[in-house]
């Protein structure tokens, strides 16, 4: 029996000075796994990223990483959760425009005085970024970009990858690939997928699907 | 600080290459005027230093050293009292004196002042280290009534060779003043025009001693003599006599040793034929510089507002940036970035600015100084210090780029605090 990395019972999440919250389905999210989070949009995607990412903490029923109650974790303890379990791939805006590729990826490593370039180097290849490495990601097209900022996410070997929308502005041939280097990647690595998306073509990928509504929501 | 900072922050700076351009464009003519300020300061404290040098004592009647420095020097102000004609032959014969300058003033042609002395003048007269009186045009006075006159004076009155002028009895303009004191029995005409010199020697006009006897030759307790029939007077009818001077305002003395200078002072202390005083012109020219010391605070308060704007400057740019940079804070710190990291990338950048700034400013203040030295000493007698930098100037320069650190602060912590909120993620 594998552990749950994730687990969300009960939690439901009121919008302060709004009248309206979101309830969200129970769900465990174990290493390798990936669950697809869908709903259409103002329905709490990204509000559940927000909550399993400690930058709101004022939820209703249990939200727990690894056993750990995320409510409970202090600032400082929740920043290093981020730093050291997650990693993070967004709709847009992922990379800094005046770095280039492999600089783009080994952002996380230098930051921590850690040399991944080797790492990097095969994340890449894997990416079919190849050949690519000492462009400047203003260069590339969304699709490579996107393919960058996984490897990005991936490099520091992050138990959960939490991906919001980030195939929403890519076409159909790129968002395939994009899919299948994804999967490919987190299972090779063993990383959980907490994957955001109002695209319901995808939903067959994943091997478990929550689905959000305006005011509560069911597992699928 | 990890080079991976500022590695960032060059890049970063570069990815804005026109605000981060203007910035430093910012610091760089702050600082090329701060040590173009700086030095033309010093220029022109080292040229009012030296606008008497050669000189050993300056003499005069009983009174302040000051007063006795810028009457006879940069003829300001008014001697309240004569030297008499023998006490200067006395000290003129004196063993130790090498020469003497007697200067004579009083008179004035349209706010110039008219000085009166003697050929010595030309040949002993030293300015700005030991640089000599020279000639423009035209030669130093031979007969009476010829007069030679100073650079700027020449130039403001359009003064010309051969040109013939009518001198004021007293200090003030005449065209402010009236014309009731003119001597305009005895016309004076210009046969030389010195070069500039950057001293007050460039405003004043030049006349033989005996020249200012002839205007005189009459006068009775400051009253012009009363002339019929004429408005002209004939020379031919003055006694030679009538033109030896008997009195002087003061004279410059130029000692065969300078270790006799001291003794020699002490001597026209205690000269018991009249009242002297005489100073050194160095310590005097220090004395009154230490009394302008506004000028050096003025100065330093003109240095720091100009950093200051300059500091400001590379601030508004970062400040400026930051909302635009938000979302890059935010990501930096999503992927890892802490607090402290955010906060010494902005303070990296400041440090970046300053430093490019602070030595492209130093290039601007050397290219320009090399450009201009020559017009500055030409137009204004400043001679500027040559070189890159003083050791002054590298502590202003090194102070700077310490300080700029601590400007990127407060932009620092601002990114700091918004990086906390990870508005990256919660754009949605």
């Amino acid at each position: 029996m594998t552990h749950a990395l994730l687990e969300a019972r009960d939690l439901r999440f009121r919008y302060p000075r709004q009248d309206r919250d979101i309830r969200i389905p129970n769900f465990t999210l174990s290493a390798g796994e990936a669950i697809l989070v869908y709903g259409r949009s103002g329905s709490g995607k990204s509000t559940l990223l927000h909550l399993v990412s400690g930058l709101v903490n004022d939820y209703r029923g249990s939200l727990s990483f690894e056993n750990k109650e995320l409510r409970e974790l202090s600032p400082t303890a929740m920043d290093q959760l981020r730093f050291e379990a997650y990693g993070n791939i967004y709709q847009s805006f992922n990379l800094l425009p005046y770095l280039n590729v492999l600089e783009n990826v080994t952002l996380p490593a230098e930051l921590r005085g850690q040399d991944l370039r080797e790492r990097a180097g095969e994340l890449i290849r894997h990416m079919g970024l190849e050949g690519f490495e000492k462009r400047r990601v203003s260069e590339l097209s969304i699709g490579q970009q996107q393919r960058v900022a996984a490897v990005r996410a991936l490099l520091m070997k992050p138990r959960l990858l939490l991906a919001d929308e980030p195939t929403s502005s890519l076409d159909i041939h790129n968002k395939k690939l994009f899919m299948d280097l994804l999967f490919g990647m987190c299972r090779s690595e063993g990383t959980a997928l907490l994957f955001v998306s109002h695209d319901p073509e995808l939903q067959e990928l994943f091997d478990k699907r929550v689905e959000l509504t305006s005011s509560e929501g069911g597992i699928a | 600080m990890r080079p991976i900072i500022l590695r960032l922050a060059w890049k970063s700076l570069g990815n804005r290459r026109l605000s981060s351009l203007i910035a430093m464009l910012s610091m760089t003519l702050s600082t090329a005027l701060v040590l173009g300020v700086y030095r033309l300061g010093r220029g022109v404290q080292s040229s009012f230093s030296s606008t008497l040098s050669g000189t050993d004592l300056i003499v005069g009647a009983r009174g302040g050293s000051l007063e006795l420095l810028l009457y006879s020097v940069f003829h300001l102000g008014q001697a309240t009292n004569n030297v008499r004609m023998s006490s200067y032959d006395y000290f003129t014969k004196h063993p130790a004196v090498e020469w003497t300058i007697p200067l004579s003033m009083g008179d004035s042609y349209r706010g110039h002042r008219v000085v009166a002395t003697n050929q010595g003048f030309f040949d002993h007269y030293r300015f700005h280290g030991d640089q000599a009186l020279a000639f423009a045009e035209g030669q130093s006075f031979g007969g009476t009534l010829e007069l030679v006159a100073g650079a700027e004076a020449a130039r403001d009155q359009r003064l010309r060779l051969g040109q013939q002028i009518a001198l004021s009895h007293g200090l003030g303009d005449e065209r402010v003043s009236g014309s009731a004191l003119i001597h305009r029995d005895k016309r004076f005409v210009v046969t030389g025009i010195l070069e500039r010199t950057g001293t007050p020697i460039d405003k004043s006009l030049y006349i033989s001693l005996e020249g200012m006897e002839a205007i005189h030759a009459g006068w009775s307790e400051g009253r012009p003599p009363q002339i019929s029939g004429s408005d002209s007077l004939n020379m031919s009818e003055l006694p030679s006599e009538a033109l030896a001077p008997t009195q002087i305002t003061s004279f410059l003395v130029g000692a065969k040793s300078r270790v006799a200078v001291l003794h020699l002072q002490r001597e026209i202390a205690l000269y018991e034929g009249e009242a002297l005083t005489a100073v050194i012109p160095g310590l005097a020219l220090s004395e009154l510089w230490q009394k302008l010391s506004y000028f050096e605070e003025a100065l330093g308060v003109i240095l720091l507002v100009v950093l200051a704007l300059a500091f400001m400057g590379i601030l508004l740019s970062l400040f400026a940036s930051l909302s635009e940079r938000r979302r890059e804070i935010a990501l930096l710190r999503t992927v890892g970035a802490r607090p402290h990291q955010i906060l010494l990338l902005l303070m990296s950048e400041s440090l970046l600015l300053t430093v490019q700034g602070t030595f492209c400013g130093v290039g601007l203040a050397a290219l320009s100084q090399f450009a201009l030295a020559p017009w500055i000493s030409r137009e204004f007698g400043v001679s500027l210090a040559p070189g890159l930098l003083s050791g002054t100037e590298l502590s202003i320069a090194l102070a700077v780029i310490i300080v700029s650190p601590w400007i990127g602060l407060f932009p620092a912590w601002r990114a700091y605090k918004q990086s906390l909120a990870y508005d990256l993620l919660q754009r949605q």
